[in-house]
């Protein structure tokens, strides 16, 4: 067996098991096998409370995500990503205050625990609440 | 308006990239290896140029628009007519490539295409980082208009907010040419560079150590599993490690060209580099590493003509570094590992020996959990010692300082990675566990360029 020959098997064999792993958990992590090729947009979830912004600005963020939890980062970074270029921050003076809930129903009690009117809640958790 | 918007984007593209490889590499290619190095090469120059120079026009003119394209096209274009020397003579032919390496790497790359269209079409705004950090500042820059201090404000609360613009500045511009936020944007700019780290790597090998060694490459990038996992998610480790990869590549061939080509192909190296830099903060070790490492040789004997090489390759990084300091200082804000240092937390980390075990356990590790537990680096570790020790009974070769730079390198860059980390403010285990393996993905491609260099130096095809 020629020293050429064996390098060539060797870089084939390690080439071949990280595609495959590679490809292996890419499919296996997105559910491929299940046939059901869900398409993701994060602008989806937003798009009616974007409709409703001004331009820029800075905005009170408020989430019932439990917090530092990786749900919260997620909807925090997803709405900071879809409502681009507006700020969102953690300040309880704010006027304007966007809601981004996992439990649409909770709105009434956080706006009422918070001093906050409901000025348009859209389906799917998100609303622009402003201070009382 | 629109059309015409974006053929002047893709002419400032084509005639950047083409224009700045036709001043490093003014002979014609002599070899398809070599053709297709210097099309990879023209694609990230290109694609580099374009996004600073409409950052620079922005942050220094707040202007937007295609000024800074019309500005490249005007700059670039003469030197696509400039006069050429003749073409060099084809190589001899050297090592073949075998019908089944060759169909080998066809597959991967069609499989590899395959899963990145699937996973563009279901997640168009890419993964975590894609979406945290490179999209949302292009959106921002292409949503506020001239207003840049509603694109930085100096309380954003994201991760990373002094990272620098090379990505989502071209995907704002490439957006700001289209007229409209087309979602396939971001997703299409990470094929492009990911299309150019996959041709170039094989091209620099072929040109250098014959088509084997090229296919050899490929494979190994491909075999890579996070090197798939990182270019779907629309990351920015893949433009840095393609980056880094051409700076090394052009400054190893820098140090084998002759005396008229050197000074051309450093500059090139510094301006691939510095690109580097401005896509992400490590690029700027990495680059700072570069010129150290040419330099290296004078120090241990006063070698004039090194120090001078390392004075053009930093020559050639001067404007884009320039625009990045401007950024830096103007614009972003403190770096939070500079920010969280102080004197004296800085002297309890690095005399603090538990730390070094931790760092080494953790790069320990990478030897077989490297790119989600792929087999390509164990690998090629295993071929070091025997690489070692042919080397040690070879002659000197006059390909011999390019594949000692690429060695030093190779070497260096994980120790002033572990360095970084022996120094860094932030909680060790979670640091480390966090970024590791993205920098040893932007250390890959080099580390596979200097372990696949010929024997004896000989290029061979």
């Amino acid at each position: 067996v020629s020293r050429d020959l064996l390098a060539s098997c060797f870089v084939l064999a390690a080439a071949i098991a990280g595609l495959l792993r590679g490809v292996s958990v890419h499919l296996y992590k997105e559910r491929v096998y299940t046939l059901e090729i869900p398409t993701r947009r994060i602008d989806t979830r937003y798009q009616a409370l974007l409709a409703r912004l001004p331009p820029g600005g800075r905005f009170g963020y408020l989430t019932d995500a439990p917090p530092e939890s990786e749900q919260a980062g997620r909807l925090r970074f997803d709405a900071l990503y879809a409502l681009a270029p507006r700020l969102l921050v953690s300040d309880p003076a704010a006027r304007f205050v966007i809601a981004d809930l996992l439990h649409p129903e909770a709105l009434p009690r956080l706006c009422a625990a918070r001093g906050l009117v409901v000025v348009a809640a859209f389906e799917g958790g998100t609303a622009l609440l402003e201070r009382r | 308006v629109s059309a015409l918007r974006c053929g002047l984007f893709l002419l400032a593209v084509c005639a950047a990239g083409l224009g700045a490889v036709r001043c490093g590499l003014r002979a014609p290619a002599a070899s398809k290896a070599e053709r297709v190095f210097r099309a990879a090469l023209a694609l990230l120059l290109g694609l580099g140029l374009v996004s600073a120079a409409s950052s620079a026009t922005l942050l220094l003119a707040t202007s937007r628009g295609p000024a800074s394209d019309l500005l490249l096209l005007l700059l670039a274009a003469p030197l696509l007519f400039w006069k050429r020397p003749p073409a060099p003579p084809p190589p001899l032919s050297g090592s073949r490539v075998s019908p089944p390496l060759l169909l080998a790497c066809g597959l991967g790359l069609a499989v590899f295409a395959l899963i990145f269209l699937e996973h563009s079409v279901r997640y168009p705004d890419g993964g975590w980082d894609a979406s945290a950090i490179w999209n949302l500042r292009a959106r921002a820059l292409a949503r506020a208009g001239s207003d840049l201090a509603q694109v930085f404000p100096p309380d954003e609360q994201v991760p990373h907010p002094d990272y620098p613009l090379l990505l989502p500045g071209l995907i704002a511009h490439a957006w700001s040419a289209l007229g409209a936020e087309a979602i396939w944007v971001p997703p299409l700019v990470a094929a492009l560079f990911c299309a150019a780290l996959l041709a170039l790597l094989p091209a620099a090998l072929a040109a250098s150590s014959g088509p084997r060694a090229g296919a050899f490459g490929l494979l190994l990038l491909l075999g890579t599993p996070a090197l798939l996992t990182r270019a779907i998610s629309q990351y920015a480790d893949v433009p840095l490690a393609a980056y880094l990869l051409a700076a090394a590549a052009l400054a190893a061939r820098g140090l084998s060209a002759t005396d008229t080509e050197r000074p051309r192909l450093l500059l090139l190296a510094g301006l691939a580099a510095s690109l580097g830099a401005w896509t992400k903060n490590e690029g700027l070790v990495s680059l700072l590493l570069l010129a150290a490492v040419l330099a290296w040789p004078a120090l241990r004997a006063p070698e004039r003509r090194r120090w001078r090489d390392a004075g053009t390759f930093l020559l050639g990084a001067v404007p884009v570094l320039l625009l990045l300091a401007w950024f830096k200082l103007r614009w972003a804000p403190t770096n939070d590992l500079v920010a969280n240092t102080t004197t004296a937390g800085l002297a309890a980390r690095l005399l603090d020996p538990s730390r070094l075990a931790v760092i080494g356990w953790a790069f320990l590790q990478r030897l077989w959990r490297f790119g989600d537990w792929g087999l390509a680096l164990p690998l090629v570790v295993l071929s070091w010692p025997v690489r070692w020790w042919q080397r040690r009974h070879e002659p000197t070769h006059p390909a011999q300082p390019a594949q000692t730079l690429l060695l030093r390198l190779s070497v260096l860059l994980p120790l002033a990675y572990a360095a970084i980390y022996l120094a860094t403010p932030s909680e060790l285990h979670t640091h480390l566990e966090s970024s590791l393996d993205r920098l040893l993905l932007h250390w890959w491609p080099i580390a596979l360029l200097s372990s696949l260099q010929p024997r004896r130096g000989v290029p061979p095809g």
